[in-house]
């Protein structure tokens, strides 16, 4: 049987060039997820200072820093670029780096089409931005200012901003499918030997389930956003009431990929908990099968409770009624996935480094998320907490807390094998605690201020809410300052340090640490074979 | 863990079923897409 590695006139794979070349022109699983990763980092701090100049300005009543058309253009930046730039990237860098290692394969089994996937990223990144730079220059009149949700008929009457962020959308969108076929070909095609899907690690399951759900969702907002702007510039009325079409289609449509875009945003993180929690508990996972049936149940049931997010729009009551019970019974399998990593850590002999604190932070807090979660989905108080910031506070337990916690659960955890060096400890472990302490400094604020009555995507407000609006700003601003040392830690970690063994921790098992850190060019040259 | 080496061969067919998986999954993903723009409420 003859090897891959043969003459590099006769392999395209053995081509290295050095310098930008090498990361323009990279198909190797690892460069490309060392890309999505720091792109993802960077944009983590832009879409970040955005929202603390946000918090600046409710630090205390009244308008001090900005006019509120500004305010409103930083609230959806800030949101378009945490989700589609720096979530959604970092869980794709980890699928790139990780998913091969993982199920013994070479590389990914579309290598041009993954570099494809991941340039088209900053392209759609700067045009998510420059309406800011374009209106500094007196061109149009800044970025999208409608929120995340483009909704109509607000989106209709936009300016340019509006614009920039459809074909930014559409980019995005473009990539992220990309991303999907690339992930499901590889995990169905180019498994080791032995290697069953009921073998599969948890992490590449939760990336399989996401993956199919982007597909599913992704050209329903992509159709959506087409129709928006051929109503801005081609004399379509789909959602203007005004010319016989209407503005709730926009909601329902945005939702139907709204909704399980949280999901796309979890899964790849539920699936990298129970990875940590095994190995630093060093007990094998608890209800490995349990866990999976949960993923592909929340997969199915995420596509059907849209519309949960906007009851207040004047549904019917059967549609209420269904719409609360089919988003409650997400919490159930989702309570089989909280059972499982409890009883993972069940008389474990547990140590806590800094990827076990993040992971075991992350199950608090990502507990909170799914409590608050299930107060909104009840149609009778979400009239109550709907559009308040009851709702900022709850949405940011579940995609700070969950999401981006448990990427950096996966950084911290993954990151040895990736540069070969041991990251600082103690640094690590002083970030998570000023992360845990300013975030819920930010974000407890938020859930009183949304029960006393607090509108959200309001650049002003009434006197009563203004000590906790002070508390969450300084919270916020101790959060934003701590990612430094997260972004110091990674920095010194890729430089050097102490050097990291093949299996990194005592208690790590599967097959990506079998190889050396950080792994040869050629992740495996040689067939594993999984018994 | 027995280990052997990739053969090209075995390579190679994996990856044309993948591209034709591919080319499938991006089909049923345009189908969405366009499919939606047509439908009438």
């Amino acid at each position: 049987m003859s090897s891959v590695t043969t003459h590099p006139a006769e392999h395209p794979a053995e081509y290295h060039p050095g310098g930008m070349l090498r990361w323009l022109t990279t198909t190797n699983h690892k460069d490309i997820g060392t890309m999505y990763m720091t792109f993802s980092l960077i944009m983590f701090f832009v879409g970040g200072l955005m929202i603390l100049a946000v918090r600046a300005e409710l630090f205390q009543p009244g308008l001090q820093l900005m006019k509120p058309e500004f305010f409103n253009q930083l609230i959806g930046v800030h949101a378009l670029v945490m989700i589609f730039a720096a979530l959604m990237p970092a869980a794709t860098g980890f699928a790139n780096w990780m998913i091969p290692l993982m199920i013994g394969a070479p590389d990914m089994a579309l290598p041009r089409l993954n570099n494809w996937g991941f340039w088209l990223l900053p392209p759609a990144a700067i045009l998510l931005t420059l309406p800011f730079t374009l209106a500094l220059f007196g061109v149009g009149d800044g970025a999208i200012a409608t929120g995340w949700t483009f909704y109509a008929p607000l989106s209709v009457q936009g300016g340019m901003g509006v614009d920039f962020a459809i074909l930014a959308v559409h980019i995005l969108g473009i990539s992220s499918i990309m991303g999907s076929i690339n992930i499901i070909v590889t995990i169905f095609n180019m498994r080791a030997p032995g290697m069953t899907m009921m073998k599969l690690p948890l992490f590449a399951w939760g990336w399989l389930i996401t993956a199919f759900l982007l597909i599913a969702t992704l050209p329903v907002l992509a159709g959506a956003v087409t129709m928006l702007l051929t109503d801005r510039h081609f004399g379509t009325h789909f959602f203007d009431a005004g010319g016989g079409g209407d503005p709730i289609l926009f909601q329902h449509l945005f939702w139907f990929f709204g909704h399980p875009e949280v999901y796309i945003l979890l899964l790849p993180v539920w699936g990298l908990i129970p990875h940590v929690l095994s190995t630093f508990s060093r007990k094998p996972t608890y209800g490995y099968k349990a866990q999976v049936y949960s993923f592909i149940a929340i997969g199915l049931l995420s596509v059907v409770v849209w519309a949960h997010h906007f009851f207040t729009a004047g549904l019917p009551v059967p549609a209420l009624i269904y719409f609360m019970f089919s988003t409650m019974a997400i919490s159930l399998p989702l309570a089989v996935l909280f059972f499982c990593w409890i009883a993972t850590m069940w008389k474990g002999a547990m140590t806590f480094e800094t990827p076990m604190l993040f992971a075991v932070g992350f199950i608090v807090l990502f507990g909170i998320a799914g409590l608050t979660g299930l107060i909104l989905a009840d149609v009778a108080a979400d009239a109550q907490y709907h559009h308040s910031y009851f709702v900022v506070a709850h949405f940011h337990y579940a995609l700070f807390a969950g999401g981006i916690m448990g990427v950096m659960t996966g950084v911290y955890y993954w990151l040895p094998k990736w540069t070969g060096h041991m990251y600082n400890e103690t640094l690590g472990k002083l970030h998570f605690w000023l992360t845990v302490v300013s975030f819920n400094l930010t974000f407890i604020p938020q859930f009183f201020l949304g029960l006393a009555g607090m509108p959200r995507r309001i650049p002003d407000y009434a006197l009563q809410f203004a000590e906790f609006n002070a508390i969450s700003t300084v919270g916020a601003f101790i959060l934003g300052v701590s990612q430094l040392l997260f972004a110091w830690n990674v920095w010194m970690c890729v430089r050097g340090g102490q050097k990291a063994t093949a299996r990194v921790w005592e208690g790590s098992e599967g097959l990506e640490w079998e190889l050396p850190s950080p792994p040869p060019h050629h992740s495996w040259e040689v067939q594993p074979q999984v018994r | 863990m027995d280990q052997q080496p990739f053969s090209s061969a075995d390579l190679e067919r994996r990856r044309v079923a993948s591209r034709r998986l591919g080319w499938l999954i991006g089909a049923v993903a345009l189908l969405f897409y366009v499919v939606g723009l047509f439908i009438k409420r």
